[in-house]
């Protein structure tokens, strides 16, 4: 059992617990950077209109939330923002009665906005003691903070780990504080005497330390709030390891953290003698007045997107006249989602008879894979975050390529063993000096050759082996016999290790020695060659290694849960299929296409790669679904169900390097001969398209190539000292639900993530509720964090990535210290001083009945609160060639009218202003 | 059926979204519960209007049901937290008297 427990069970302390659960709304997890996801920050105040919860912020973290004056001032000036834009801002705000009683006060609309601070929530005790003598105490408990809490959630960097953490937060802490001289840095006097006194509950401790400082209880919540802002980005981690993070290894969570700050925040008062402050007692919780500035922000905001969304939604009723051809495209290519697909598919298209489609890039499946070579147990979850992984998938060797495979796995294992020699050395403070001297003759050649020429740094790669995805769950006895290879494994291991690398014990002894680690039979002879002593070593460390029954039926279980039973293979199939509308006309070849971004010392790496696998490449579930689709059973079951793949219908598995535009085909050799010539038509449009799209997005990135674009980004991908690789999904907008035909011929600039979709196939729109209960929502955390890391970089967004320092594997730190920088770097959504991201929300375009859609949101409150609340907008049709209608704050559907009715008359550049380039 | 040799003990029932079940959840482990019961995904009506129920890809949507049976004397101050909890975001609970065979699991 866990040293760690919560003994609290007063009802004061659970109210208390409940009040920093209500306190901690304004906080939303942020994920370790290895995995980022992009998230609403904002995300647990949904439930309110964006108006209530961007007040609320605003005035407990003392965050700006809307695009600022200066902004909306330039887009006006540049026609980014028309007076017709405004007016129908008005117009719209004033028929939702959202402009209430602060219309008037609000004054002209056409007026810009005035710069001005948000009112930010009383300041604590230490920021008020901070402002009376231009002291930096506040900096100094933050920096504290942040040290605890760097070495407690400490994933693996620091090979000195924090000691007794499997105590908890609060009780780590205080074990080391009462011994921890350096807080007398806080001008508090020493404060170990006062570490000793606390009690062991974290809940007490807070309890106590509010009340000394004098806080009532009905501003318990607001004061709480006060103390989660300060290092907001360190408490949004903890809210991480509360929320995610099930049985952790070292708990905490917010009413530990609070504890330990307040312990800081209450010597400090006792200290300046400021132990009944009327401010931090008697915080002011946002009232919900209406603010004036705020409406008028909320005016310019709502122009500056349906500037956008009006030439968006007129150019797709322009486009209407394209329709779908009956002829059987030469093949079909099923890119993820997300908005830089976009590019890709359109210049796909522009080569050839192609057929595009998007849908959420893990396809459907959520499983955890584990690439081969790696532990069971180990792996990434291959979905969206909110879903668990279903199923487990792996990979195996194919007929010849066992022996590779086993080199490369001997060849992973020691690399990872060298791996970890470095980093324990590169981290013991004693050698840290020694090791450039050391080993810096065998990587300087390499930093040099990657400095100098990125282009030609070799690049580590897994030798082309053959393989293929674990597709079928193993029976009972397949899983006992894959349970007892394992164990045999870990046998030849400790052999290696207690006998020696180059002694070999025939196989029947090691199952011998199996059986007998088992609990089962008895050893077998000792080697003559092996010495006593070594082989009671090996006997005794067979004991040792926890090779029981225990051990086997869990690994019994592990192997039974790999792959998926033809009932899930079939299940999946068919919604998958149907979710895209792909269920009939399928091409000679259909390529099923993930994507993960390429490039190099860059922490934010994961914000680049498939939000839709969880902030993975999204490569094991494309060969994934390919093999599923092409399986026999899984298409007689199809068949049965109406879904007719002709047999002439090969799937195949591709990744989309959105860093490079080269798109690297899984799996060549397993292609059917008669179908080789349909793959490499396919490949070499595809690196036309490649090249094609590159151009376009070197010129977005101030780069324009003198010759070739691909060689470009592929240099700009291996440049280490690169701060922009790409531009990710910067300046994204829109998602659009429909038929391709809605948006064929289109430049969207990558910018809207496009779900196929057809209400045809899908009567009773069951498709349709999983695409915008799931899908639309990702895509809105990822515009939001966009939204949210434009118009607050320093307090939503990571900084300037040219001082960042990796932290515990959680994230980044500005410099040696400090908060734990959430969202995206400064370098991600800025040129310059410049936004180059335009923030705005989310606009969903659906084409779909809109009865169903009415019903759909009705039921679903994450729809409910996302739209009647102006989180997102939605505008939709039933039909091609029907006019749009646009869903209100109240739910209810009205007619779309864009601010300028010629829009509907003439062919306008989508973003109605100048192509911003990237110049800095 | 007779109840002699039950412990009356007292059940707490929240129904909660499915994104708030973890605040619950430390509630419930923070008053001292030895356990509880969870169930995903339920579905119905109720005063915001119907809830749907499993959605495909989107687990945290639905609503979900915790159910947790306390020894009378921690009930309160559970159900004082639950209260401070739902003043500001939608959830219900229900509590009843229950009676168990195995007190010592609960309390």
């Amino acid at each position: 059992m866990s040293a760690y427990h919560q003994s609290s069970s007063t009802a004061s302390e659970v109210r208390l617990r409940a009040e920093v659960a209500r306190a901690a709304d304004i906080l939303f997890p942020v994920w370790p950077i290895g995995t980022f996801i992009a998230v609403n920050p904002l995300g647990n105040l949904a439930q309110m209109p964006f108006g209530e919860a961007i007040a609320e912020a605003e005035h407990a973290l003392g965050a700006t939330c809307y695009p600022g004056p200066e902004l909306f001032r330039r887009a006006r000036a540049e026609g980014r923002i028309e007076d017709g834009d405004l007016r129908a801002a008005v117009e719209r705000a004033r028929s939702e009665g959202r402009l209430g009683g602060a219309a008037k006060s609000a004054g002209d609309p056409l007026a810009p906005p005035e710069a001005g601070a948000p009112e930010l929530q009383a300041p604590s005790p230490r920021e008020l003691l901070d402002r009376r003598d231009g002291g930096r105490r506040a900096a100094a408990v933050d920096a504290e903070i942040a040290k605890w809490c760097a070495a407690y959630l400490d994933e693996g960097e620091s090979s000195w780990s924090m000691p007794g953490r499997e105590l908890g937060f609060y009780r780590c802490w205080r074990e080391l504080a009462v011994a921890d001289a350096s807080s007398r840095r806080l001008g508090a006097g020493d404060l170990r005497a006062a570490a000793q006194r606390l009690p062991d509950s974290p809940a007490e401790a807070l309890g106590v330390a509010l009340a000394e400082l004098g806080v009532d209880d009905s501003a318990r919540i607001a004061a709480l709030r006060r103390l989660l802002a300060r290092n907001h980005g360190w408490a949004s981690a903890v809210r991480w390891q509360v929320e995610r993070r099930h049985r952790p290894e070292h708990p905490i969570d917010l009413v530990d953290y609070l504890a330990v700050m307040s312990f800081y925040e209450n010597a400090l008062a006792v200290a300046a003698e400021e132990r009944a402050d009327p401010s931090l007692a008697r915080p002011t919780p946002y009232d919900g007045e209406e603010d004036t500035r705020r409406v008028r922000l909320e005016l310019w905001l709502d122009a500056y997107e349906w500037h956008y969304r009006d030439r968006l939604l007129a150019d797709m009723a322009r486009n209407d006249a394209n329709g779908r051809t009956d002829e059987r495209p030469r093949a079909q290519a099923i890119f993820c989602i997300d908005a830089r697909s976009e590019g890709l598919r359109r210049h796909l298209e522009s080569t050839g008879n192609y057929e595009t489609l998007g849908f959420a890039g893990f396809f459907g499946l959520a499983i955890r894979h584990r690439p081969l070579g790696t532990a069971p147990g180990s792996g990434t979850a291959q979905c969206p975050v909110l879903l668990s992984p279903a199923a487990e998938s792996t990979e195996r060797p194919l007929v010849g390529s066992e022996a590779p495979a086993e080199r490369w796995i001997a060849q992973l294992r020691s690399e990872a063993a060298g791996i970890e020699a470095f980093h324990q050395v590169k981290n013991d403070l004693s050698s840290k000096f020694a090791l450039a001297e050391f080993c810096g003759w065998a990587f300087g050649p390499a930093a040099a050759l990657r400095t100098l020429m990125p282009g030609l740094s070799p690049s580590a790669r897994r030798p082309n082996l053959r393989t293929a995805p674990l597709v079928d769950r193993p029976t009972q006895m397949e899983a006992e016999a894959m349970a007892a290879e394992l164990e045999r494994e870990i046998v030849r291991e400790l052999i290696r290790i207690h006998l020696g690398a180059g002694r070999a014990v025939p196989e029947h002894e090691i199952e011998q020695l199996r059986k007998h680690a088992m609990g089962g039979a008895e050893p077998p002879t000792r080697p003559r060659r092996s010495s006593r002593r070594r082989w009671t070593e090996l006997l005794a460390a067979l004991g040792q290694a926890g090779l029981d029954t225990r051990f086997h039926e869990d690994r019994v279980e592990e192997f039974g849960a790999l792959g998926l039973s033809r009932a899930e293979q079939s299940q999946w199939a068919r919604v998958a299929l149907t979710m895209m509308g792909l269920t009939e006309r399928f091409g000679r070849l259909v390529l099923l296409c993930g994507h993960g971004a390429g490039n190099v010392n860059n922490p934010f790496r994961s914000s680049l790669d498939c939000g839709a696998c969880g902030g993975n490449h999204g490569g094991p579930n494309a060969r994934l679904a390919a093999a599923l689709l092409n399986s026999e059973p899984v298409r007689e079951d199809l068949a049965a169900t109406g879904i007719e793949i002709p047999t002439d219908t090969r799937f195949v598995a591709g990744l989309h390097d959105t860093t490079t535009d080269r798109v690297e085909m899984f799996d060549p050799e397993q292609v059917p001969v008669t179908h080789r010539g349909d793959l490499l038509e396919l490949e070499r449009d595809l690196a036309r398209a490649g090249e094609g799209l590159s151009a376009e997005r070197l010129v977005r990135l101030g780069a324009a190539p003198h010759g070739a674009a691909r060689p470009a980004s592929r240099k700009r991908s291996l440049d280490w000292a690169q701060i922009r690789p790409e531009w990710g999904l910067a300046r994204n907008a829109a998602f659009i639900v429909g038929p391709r035909e809605m948006t064929a011929d289109l430049d969207l600039e990558c910018r809207s993530f496009l779900h196929s979709y057809r209400a045809e196939v899908d009567p009773e729109g069951r498709a349709l509720e999983t695409i915008l209960t799931a899908p639309l929502v990702v895509a809105e955390w990822i515009n939001l964090q966009y939204y949210f890391s434009t118009v607050d970089p320093e307090r939503f967004g990571a900084g300037d990535k040219t001082i960042h320092n990796v932290v515990g594997r959680r994230g980044v730190q500005l410099g040696a210290g400090g908060d734990l920088r959430i969202g995206l770097p400064r370098q991600a959504v800025f040129v310059g001083e410049r936004p180059y991201h335009e923030a705005m929300r989310l606009l969903a375009v659906v084409q779909a009945p809109l009865g169903q859609i009415s019903e759909i949101v009705s039921r679903n409150a994450v729809l409910r609160e996302m739209l009647g609340g102006g989180w997102a907008a939605m505008c939709a049709r039933e039909r091609t060639g029907e006019p749009w209608q646009r869903l209100r704050r109240d739910l209810g559907w009205e007619p779309w009218r864009p601010a300028d009715p010629g829009l509907l008359e003439t062919q306008t550049a989508t973003d109605g202003g100048a192509q911003w380039v990237a110049t800095a | 059926m007779g109840r002699d040799g039950l412990t009356q003990m007292t059940k707490v029932e929240v129904v909660v979204r499915g994104s708030d079940a973890v605040r619950v959840r430390e509630l419930l482990t923070g008053s001292g519960a030895r356990g509880y019961t969870s169930i995903s995904n339920v579905s119905g009506l109720g005063h915001h209007g119907y809830h749907q129920g499993r959605l495909l890809f989107n687990e945290e949507a639905a609503l979900d049901l915790l159910i947790a049976v306390v020894p009378d004397e921690r009930a309160d101050a559970l159900i004082e937290g639950l209260r401070v909890l739902f003043e500001d975001r939608p959830g219900v609970m229900f509590v009843s008297e229950t009676f168990v065979s195995r007190p010592e699991y609960f309390g």
